[in-house]
């Protein structure tokens, strides 16, 4: 079947499998920064936007996000910026398999959560997994965005 | 993973309901979370989400749930902040993450029947009614005892009375499924509801616990929680759940005072 969205603020029309998820749309469409970790919807690696709200994309059926704006790393570059030069600062980006997911929720967090609580951070990050860090330097760096953003 | 040949956005639940009807191997898709963990193959998938099912709304004396209202909306509804205790929010904040929660759909949970439901024990604590698009509209409980039938899931009610809920739940750890769902509601009478879910069977009500509840009798309402039916899996063993639901009622029976008082 044939699928059209925006894409990174681009058309893109796919020819898929109807039951095809949108990470496989995303990864057919060359976007390889979204990739599938467990495949069970609980790792949030392959997390992306669909109409700004970040979803599960290799749980997401591909035809549902038919017309709709999705949004990966690849598309909101400047605004991850200071998020990654946080992680990295902190040490929160070591193998690099779980960041782009990460990003987008964090992201996410981000336009969502105003001032929010170490406790409220964390539940909003509880869904993406990282096998690296142990969490900590992943809340210093948001920690540290929130302060600057709050400094500014 | 499932498979599909064809994949419908449905554009009128009649049109929905027609094709559901049209062939056995047609099927209705949710958020699709647990779907996905099945290889069940579709003629034609039906997905909801272009009907406008994803409202909460105040309506005749009722808060009206469509079944496409996701979890994370059960938690960010202002509708819902202080109504039922806050126990709708409270009840799937445990469930995976943000992303997840925003694509499991009070519809997929409740139709479904999961026997690991984070939220049906809370609306079947609130007396929460459905409505089918071709059965109607009947109680939660009723619509839990009939066996799976074809229908579509439209909407559902839960009393707009001032009934309040609080829920415990235990996990193994953060995240998991619930080993033991545990929800009990006052109702506006002063007569009380407990339910039990993931036993791990699916949601029951537990009739002797709410009326121990109601005259008083705190040691004879453990008494029948614990004497539910309980069985053992992975997670925990039946013995484990038979101890453990008397102390989720004691916790739910002192959020509640918090609530109420």
């Amino acid at each position: 079947m044939k699928v059209e969205f925006i894409l990174n603020g681009r058309p893109e029309r796919l020819e898929l499998d109807p039951a095809a998820s949108l990470l496989a749309a995303l990864r057919a469409a060359g976007i390889h920064s979204v990739r599938s970790g467990c495949d069970t919807a609980n790792c949030g690696i392959c997390t992306v936007w669909v109409d700004e709200a970040p979803v599960l994309s290799c749980s997401y059926p591909a035809a549902r996000a038919a017309g709709k704006r999705i949004t990966t790393v690849e598309g909101v570059g400047p605004e991850a910026q200071e998020l990654m030069q946080a992680l990295a600062e902190e040490g929160a980006d070591q193998c690099g398999f779980c960041s782009p997911g990460f990003i987008m929720c964090a992201l996410a967090m981000l336009r969502e959560l105003k001032n929010p609580s170490d406790d409220e951070i964390k539940a909003y990050l509880e869904g993406n997994l990282c096998r690296c860090t142990g969490y900590m330097s992943q809340q210093r760096a948001i920690r540290r965005v929130y302060e600057k953003r709050a400094g500014q | 993973m499932y498979q599909a040949k064809e994949y419908l956005l449905a554009e009128m639940a009649e049109q929905a309901y027609a094709k559901l009807m049209e062939s056995p191997d047609n099927g209705i898709i949710g958020g699709g979370l647990w779907m996905r963990m099945g290889h069940k193959a579709y003629d034609t998938l039906i997905d909801l989400t272009r009907l406008g099912l994803d409202e909460i709304s105040v309506r005749d004396g009722f808060v009206r749930f469509g079944a496409e209202v996701s979890f994370r909306q059960l938690e960010t509804e202002p509708l819902l902040r202080e109504r039922f205790g806050g126990a709708l929010g409270a009840c799937v904040r445990p469930v995976v993450g943000v992303q997840f929660r925003r694509m499991a759909t009070l519809g997929g949970t409740v139709f479904g029947k999961l026997a690991f439901s984070d939220v049906i024990p809370v609306l079947l604590a609130l007396d929460a009614e459905v409505e089918l698009f071709g059965a109607g509209r009947m109680s939660l409980e009723s619509f839990l005892k009939k066996p799976a039938g074809r229908d579509l899931l439209l909407y559902l009610y839960i009393p707009d009375d001032g009934r309040m809920a609080a829920v415990q739940t235990l996990r193994n750890t953060a995240t998991d499924f619930g080993l033991l769902n545990l929800c009990t509601a006052k109702l506006p009478d002063g007569s009380f509801r407990v339910t039990v879910d993931a036993r791990p069977a699916g949601s029951v009500r537990c009739p002797e616990a709410e009326a121990a509840l109601s005259a008083g009798d705190l040691a004879k309402a453990f008494e029948a929680v614990a004497a539910l039916s309980y069985g053992s899996n992975l997670r925990a063993s039946a013995e484990y759940r038979r101890e453990m639901a008397p102390v989720l009622l004691g916790r739910c029976l002192e959020q509640l005072k918090e609530v109420t008082e």
